[in-house]
């Protein structure tokens, strides 16, 4: 089933890089030429590409594990790699930044952002077709930078040494997808709403002053900014949106849910 | 009474129903706070505990600055809202004695020339003892791990 498995180092850590096919397996070696070590390293992450068999529909999905987790869904390979990146560049080291780092699932609607569960990633597999019916796009990242000064959810290009000239060669691995979903840009989307998990499950608005205070656990880097500046950002961004708690027990619940969460911001569309 | 990094040696062993209107308390310096909406989140770096105060909760919190005494407080309070002293005595007193449990405040007793007193460690403050703010989680959160671990699909 697996055509190979490459060792990348990035800040530091030897990780594991196991391909379903050998045109990606050497792909990936190519991209990440700058990284690659010969050292061998146990499969951190699998890129498992779906080709026709006759038996399915024309295009099928790829796929992006993190261990045993499928992290992106896809049929553009081009996202996958791009997941593929955004992942390994969490472990590059980081300057200071002004960034909140949080963890959650970040969904773009019309350009603009919601923060959701991160427990909506394990859900992909069966809502992501609805989320993208309904006008989301998944931001394929292990986690999330909100910038509380702009109001905004920062998407970065990662911070890898990349050789991006191995994209010419990514069509002849498997063929453009007739309906495309690509990833989201680089860039900063401005934030709509935060969809936050809360223990008693309850959905609905949330007080903002409670909203702070769950969000709090999810700021990753909040030893970091010390937790001062990690109130007054997520005050910042609570401020802008209205945040909601959400509970689901099943797809359409979750789905409706994060629409839900999106549409109660104050500028949504 | 200028510095509040710490008891000293002659802190107070103190338990929070001690605590009375001689009493001046002063917020923690490790303890954020942010206001929004009125109320106030607290959010103590040192423990990882959060808090959130509902806004008179808040605008009690923001008055312990270690110079007051809680009956100077109460006074302005009931002052400035127009409340029964009496009232405002218990309500504040009763907070006092939640944050000092809860390890948010130092306390210092009857005034100026006293020794401050070290808040209990909040491990040893129950749900059921803790009940002047509206939510308190003993936060204890896991950082993100970066360690690798076998696949398996």
């Amino acid at each position: 089933m697996w055509a190979g498995t490459s060792t990348f180092e990035v800040g530091g850590l030897h990780l594991g890089v196991r391909s379903s096919t050998p045109q990606m397996h050497q792909f990936l070696r190519r991209l990440l030429a700058a990284h690659l070590r010969d050292e061998p390293a146990d499969p951190y992450y699998s890129v498992l590409l779906g080709e026709p068999d006759g038996s399915g529909p024309a295009d099928r999905f790829h796929f992006l594990y993190e261990a045993a987790n499928a992290v992106v869904r896809t049929r553009d390979l081009e996202r996958l790699v791009r997941g593929l990146l955004s992942h390994l560049a969490r472990f590059a080291p980081e300057e200071d930044t002004p960034h909140l780092v949080v963890e959650g699932t970040a969904l773009v609607k019309q350009g603009r952002a919601l923060v959701a569960p991160s427990a909506v990633t394990s859900w992909l597999k069966v809502v992501e077709r609805r989320l993208n019916i309904r006008g989301f796009q998944v931001v394929d990242s292990p986690w999330l930078r909100l910038d509380p000064v702009a109001g905004t959810l920062v998407v970065q290009a990662p911070a890898l040494d990349v050789d991006w000239s191995a994209f010419d060669v990514l069509d002849g691995i498997v063929a453009r997808p007739a309906r495309p979903d690509p990833a989201v840009a680089p860039g900063a989307y401005p934030l709509t709403g935060w969809a936050l998990l809360t223990p008693d499950g309850q959905p609905g608005p949330l007080p903002r002053a409670q909203a702070v205070l769950w969000a709090t656990m999810l700021v990753l880097n909040r030893h970091q900014i010390g937790g001062q500046r990690t109130l007054d950002g997520l005050a910042d961004v609570m401020r802008l949106v209205q945040p909601v708690g959400v509970g689901w027990s099943d797809e359409r619940e979750l789905v409706d849910a994060l629409d839900l969460a999106a549409a109660a911001g104050p500028d949504a569309g | 009474m200028s510095t509040l990094d710490g008891a000293g040696p002659d802190a107070l062993d103190l338990a929070p129903g001690e605590i009375d209107d001689s009493f001046v308390l002063a917020r923690l310096p490790s303890v954020a706070t942010v206001e929004i909406d009125g109320e106030s989140v607290l959010f103590d770096g040192a423990s990882g505990s959060l808090h959130v105060l509902d806004p008179v909760g808040a605008i009690v919190w923001s008055c312990l600055d270690g110079a007051a005494t809680l009956d100077e407080l109460t006074t302005d309070l009931s002052d400035a809202f127009g409340a029964e002293p009496a009232q405002v005595r218990a309500d504040v007193v009763e907070l006092a004695r939640d944050l000092f449990g809860r390890g948010l405040v130092h306390a210092l007793a009857g005034g100026a020339g006293g020794a401050w007193a070290e808040p209990a460690p909040l491990s040893s403050v129950s749900p059921d003892e803790a009940t002047g703010a509206d939510v308190a989680i003993d936060a204890d959160v896991e950082e993100p791990r970066f360690l690798e671990r076998p696949a398996s699909l």
